[in-house]
């Protein structure tokens, strides 16, 4: 009668762990990923000293013999496209720049001065990673270079001051 | 006077055989019925969704995206889900990782204003099918950077438990 009574109660325990507990929550899950990225920037590179522009005589027009860059460095992920709204500097008191949007895959510092840069069809907006090799990319230089300063028009003599602007987002984001 | 006896004896072995006997059993039955209803079962989303996010910000998401759960059981019984916020996987404790924040819908489309809600599983039309299902789905509205204090692509999971409702 004990040994039936042991029986009993050892089974009794164990029916007990092994069965479901009745109408236990069930669990699911999925999974999310977000990707965090770098933020663009676009920086006054002032590590070279290149935009000095010359003296120009009120009626002339002067064209320079090595051209003038405003450079701005600018930076991005990889694998990421950035477009850019670049504009140029508007005639100030009747003086013109003849200039152009230029970029650098490279520092344009150098000893010998900075590396022909590339030209950009800026004129609608440009995208920084068109192309594979440029998607990868995760440093740049961009900048106007400036050919020519027309002063034919001049109001007045003094100091005239013009500003050029560089502004990109993330495509697609 | 011999007959007498025999008779007498007779009749009361009769008496014997045919007289209820005292304090028998009395039987009686009453039926007793258990259902046994179909396990709740779940499928959950799959996607492979990647949402980028510029560290430092905080991003609106415009683009349709939807993780949607289905929950099968019995037709005619109800469940109880309780629904969970995306948290940073494997540790939930994680810091350092971007907030995600959306809202959860149940079936037709109503937002669930809490974190739990009661639903239906309907009864099918003509006997099929023999079971049923509801969905839910969770929809991510935004992405806050602000705090992220690394690079790269972070792992969220996003939970919800359910059980019957009332049984």
């Amino acid at each position: 009668m004990k040994r039936l009574i042991l029986l009993a109660v050892f089974l009794g325990a164990f029916s007990t762990l092994f069965s479901q507990t009745h109408n236990d929550p069930v669990d699911e899950s999925a999974q999310m990923s977000a990707k965090v990225i770098r933020p663009f920037s676009v920086e006054n590179y002032d590590d070279i000293d290149l935009f000095n522009l010359p003296d120009v005589i009120k009626g002339d027009k002067r064209d320079l013999e090595e051209p003038v860059y405003k450079v701005f460095s600018i930076g991005k992920e990889s694998g990421y496209k950035v477009h850019f709204t670049l504009t140029l500097p508007n005639s100030i008191e009747g003086v013109i720049l003849n200039a152009q949007w230029v970029m650098w895959d490279t520092p344009p510092d150098t000893d010998w001065g900075p590396f022909p840069p590339t030209v950009l069809n800026w004129l609608y907006g440009w995208d920084w990673g068109e192309n594979a090799t440029e998607l990868l990319k995760t440093d740049g230089w961009i900048g106007v270079k400036v050919n020519s300063i027309d002063a034919i028009n001049a109001e007045d003599t003094g100091v005239v001051s013009f500003i050029a602007t560089c502004s990109g987002s993330y495509v697609g984001l | 006077m011999k007959k007498l006896m025999f008779l007498a004896a007779f009749l009361l072995l009769t008496i014997n055989v045919l007289a209820d006997e005292h304090n028998n059993p009395v039987p009686s039955e009453g039926t007793m019925t258990a259902t046994v209803i179909m396990p709740l079962t779940g499928i959950a989303p799959t996607a492979n969704l990647t949402f980028d996010v510029i560290r430092g910000q905080f991003r609106t998401l415009t683009a349709d995206n939807r993780w949607e759960f289905i929950i099968k059981g019995e037709p005619g019984r109800k469940v109880q889900v309780n629904f969970f916020a995306p948290v940073p996987f494997p540790d939930p404790e994680a810091v350092g990782y971007p907030a995600l924040s959306g809202k959860w819908y149940g079936p037709d489309n109503q937002q669930i204003p809490n974190g739990s809600d009661v639903f239906e599983l309907k009864e099918p039309n003509g006997g099929f099918p023999v079971d049923s299902f509801f969905d839910i789905f969770f929809v991510l509205e935004s992405i806050d950077a602000g705090g992220a204090t690394t690079l790269g692509a972070k792992t969220f999971k996003l939970e919800i438990n359910y059980q019957y409702d009332g049984i």
